[in-house]
């Protein structure tokens, strides 16, 4: 029962990855105009035109460049940079790391942030906490994220010099210098991704907090914490689930935003710094990365529902 | 016993009482836009008038809210600004409607195309939409039609999702069977049976994808990926104060206030018309 599924699902990913491709490919050869002319600038000569034709293989007809696109990236070859002439997928590699750390910490700062305020307020609901909780939820999701950035910036980095304005540290500088650069970047993304999942966990919880089986966990005296904690959210901890692995998104996307806030080398500076001066190769691998990520996250959490809630095996 | 028997509050009533930032929401909303469309009467200068003696003015009297750095009036700019931001908002609210709105008519009726539909918008939904839109407007140039055409595609799929469940489960009701049965045209089917149901969740999905639209235009500008920076959005003129950000924090300050203010009124009343529309969403409100 279980193989089948898990066969099924992972067969699932290759329409999804395929469109992604193909979409890529389509965006440059649809642009109006001529696509060497777009990327090339207005300053272009008709050599350096000829080059770029060359180098993404525009010279050819459409459906053989589909089929070498294809083929290519099969192989697991992004292309060279247009910019640089190096390979795209190790300029990406060489940039991974401050994304990798800015994401990652931020995912785990807002998860330990924003379930216990969720299920504060469903627990409250209706109280001032629960209304509280609810309008700060929806007031932090309407600042941009650059903005909230640079009142941190202001305040925390200018203001009272607690912490360095901008810059990344590696891993590799030792743990302390790393994570005070860390700590404005994690925060400011922070706040958006603890407003949405404060509110779905909140939302979540008050489903599950009046069904049959919480009540029949009070009324045997269990303690409220363990009905909460391991009654109620566990139940509720799938719907999370499925927001968090949407949220990937909205994660990436204030990735690239707080990146430019404060001057980290990662994906996101590499994406604006590709699209300010056409470098297209690297565009479409970026692209290409983050969608693989977000089929590959959203893929990992159906394989958890499964381990989480074995109804799922028999759909 | 009275509380008993006491008549049940209208939904009119429960959607406010659940949502209390939807009133005044909907009167802040009804200023900023009435501000910005009769720009020329309250601001004092032309948001494009050019000052180099007088640049990054304080606030004063002729400048209500100072200058910016190439000495042009900053209301004036953030008044005019709000048309573009506001208009950007509306139009991708509407594009998205409508393509979405036919796409998921299509595929939640017609089986046959329904697989490839959705493939596709699977496919759409796996790009972040900050990605998809810079790169389409690297691509298609900084005007305004290929940033909002750059804001519209990525929220497409989303639409079509929604339109499509709600198709799905309107045509087993007994009355399209019926429709069907009777050898209506599926033109008919689809118009005058299926589509209004799908009116209200539409609604609300759309005033959701305006405000995340005036949000998305300003992100692309402070990116350096939006509209051409000479025209005023808010995006651009926050953009242009992050250079004096330390010395004119009321470059980035006062456009965030607006759009923020903007943005929060337009997503607490899709709340409320969500509850209006559907009482019973009022107890759990979800993020869509």
């Amino acid at each position: 029962m279980v193989l089948p599924y898990i066969f099924r699902r992972l067969l699932a990913v290759v329409p999804v990855m395929l469109v992604v491709a193909l979409f890529v490919f389509l965006l440059l050869r649809l642009s109006p105009g001529d696509p060497a002319a777009i990327l090339a600038g207005d300053a272009a000569t008709p050599d350096q035109l000829a080059k770029i034709r060359q180098a993404l293989g525009l010279d050819r007809p459409i459906l053989v460049q589909l089929w070498l696109w294809l083929r290519q990236l099969l192989n697991g070859d992004l292309g060279v940079s247009l910019l640089s002439g190096l390979p795209v997928t190790r300029i990406i590699a060489q940039r991974l790391e401050p994304t990798l750390s800015l994401t990652i910490l931020t995912m785990l700062f807002s998860t330990l942030i924003a379930v216990p305020l969720g299920v504060i307020a469903a627990w409250q609901h209706r109280t001032i906490t629960d209304r509280t909780v609810t309008v700060l939820s929806v007031v932090a999701f309407s600042v941009p994220v650059f903005v909230i950035g640079y009142v941190l910036m202001l305040v925390l980095a200018i203001n009272l010099e607690w912490l360095p304005v901008q810059g990344y540290r590696s891993l590799s500088d030792g743990i302390g210098p790393f994570l005070r650069h860390q700590i404005l970047p994690v925060l400011t993304l922070s706040i958006p991704l603890i407003a949405l999942i404060a509110r779905i966990t909140r939302a979540s919880m008050l489903d599950v907090l009046d069904r049959d089986y919480i009540r029949t966990a009070r009324a045997k005296g269990l303690r409220e914490s363990a009905v909460l904690s391991r009654h109620a959210l566990r139940t509720a901890s799938l719907p999370i689930l499925t927001v968090v692995g949407n949220g990937f998104a909205l994660l990436i996307g204030g990735a690239i935003v707080t990146e430019s806030v404060f001057n980290l080398p990662g994906i996101g500076r590499l994406m604006v710094d590709a699209v300010l001066a056409r470098d297209y190769p690297v565009i479409q691998g970026v692209i290409l990365l983050t969608s693989a990520l977000y089929v590959a996250l959203n893929l990992a959490i159906d394989l958890i529902y499964l381990i989480l809630d074995p109804r799922v095996r028999y759909q | 016993m009275s509380a008993l028997v006491s008549r049940a509050p209208s939904s009119w009533s429960m959607a406010v009482r659940s949502n209390p930032l939807s009133v005044p929401a909907l009167i802040l909303l009804f200023a900023i836009a009435a501000a910005s469309l009769f720009a020329p009467l309250i601001a004092q200068h032309d948001p494009a008038e050019l000052a180099p003696a007088l640049r990054l003015q304080p606030a004063s009297e002729t400048f209500p809210l100072g200058t910016d750095a190439y000495g042009r009036d900053l209301l004036a700019r953030i008044l005019y600004g709000g048309r573009i931001s506001l208009a950007i908002g509306l139009g991708a609210a509407a594009f998205s409607m409508a393509a979405g709105l036919a796409l998921g008519l299509i595929a939640g009726y017609f089986s046959r195309v329904d697989t490839i539909v959705m493939r596709i918008m699977d496919g759409m939904m796996a790009i972040p939409n900050i990605l998809l839109a810079i790169a389409i407007v690297a691509l298609w140039g900084g005007n305004l039609a290929a940033v909002l055409i750059a804001i519209t595609i990525p929220e497409i799929p989303r639409v079509t999702r929604l339109i499509r469940s709600v198709v799905l489960s309107a045509r087993t009701e007994p009355y399209v069977e019926a429709a069907v049965a009777l050898g209506t045209s599926n033109a008919d089917i689809l118009w005058r049976h299926l589509m209004p149901n799908t009116l209200g969740p539409l609604i609300v999905q759309g005033t959701y994808i305006c405000a995340s639209a005036i949000l998305l235009e300003s992100i692309l500008s402070f990116l350096g990926a939006g509209i051409n920076p000479e025209i005023p959005t808010w995006g651009n003129i926050m953009a242009d104060g992050r250079l004096y950000f330390e010395i004119r924090p009321a470059m980035i300050f006062w456009p965030a206030l607006l759009l923020s203010l903007t943005v929060l009124s337009i997503n607490s009343l899709g709340d409320a018309v969500r509850d209006l529309l559907d009482p019973s969403a009022a107890r759990r409100p979800e993020m869509t």
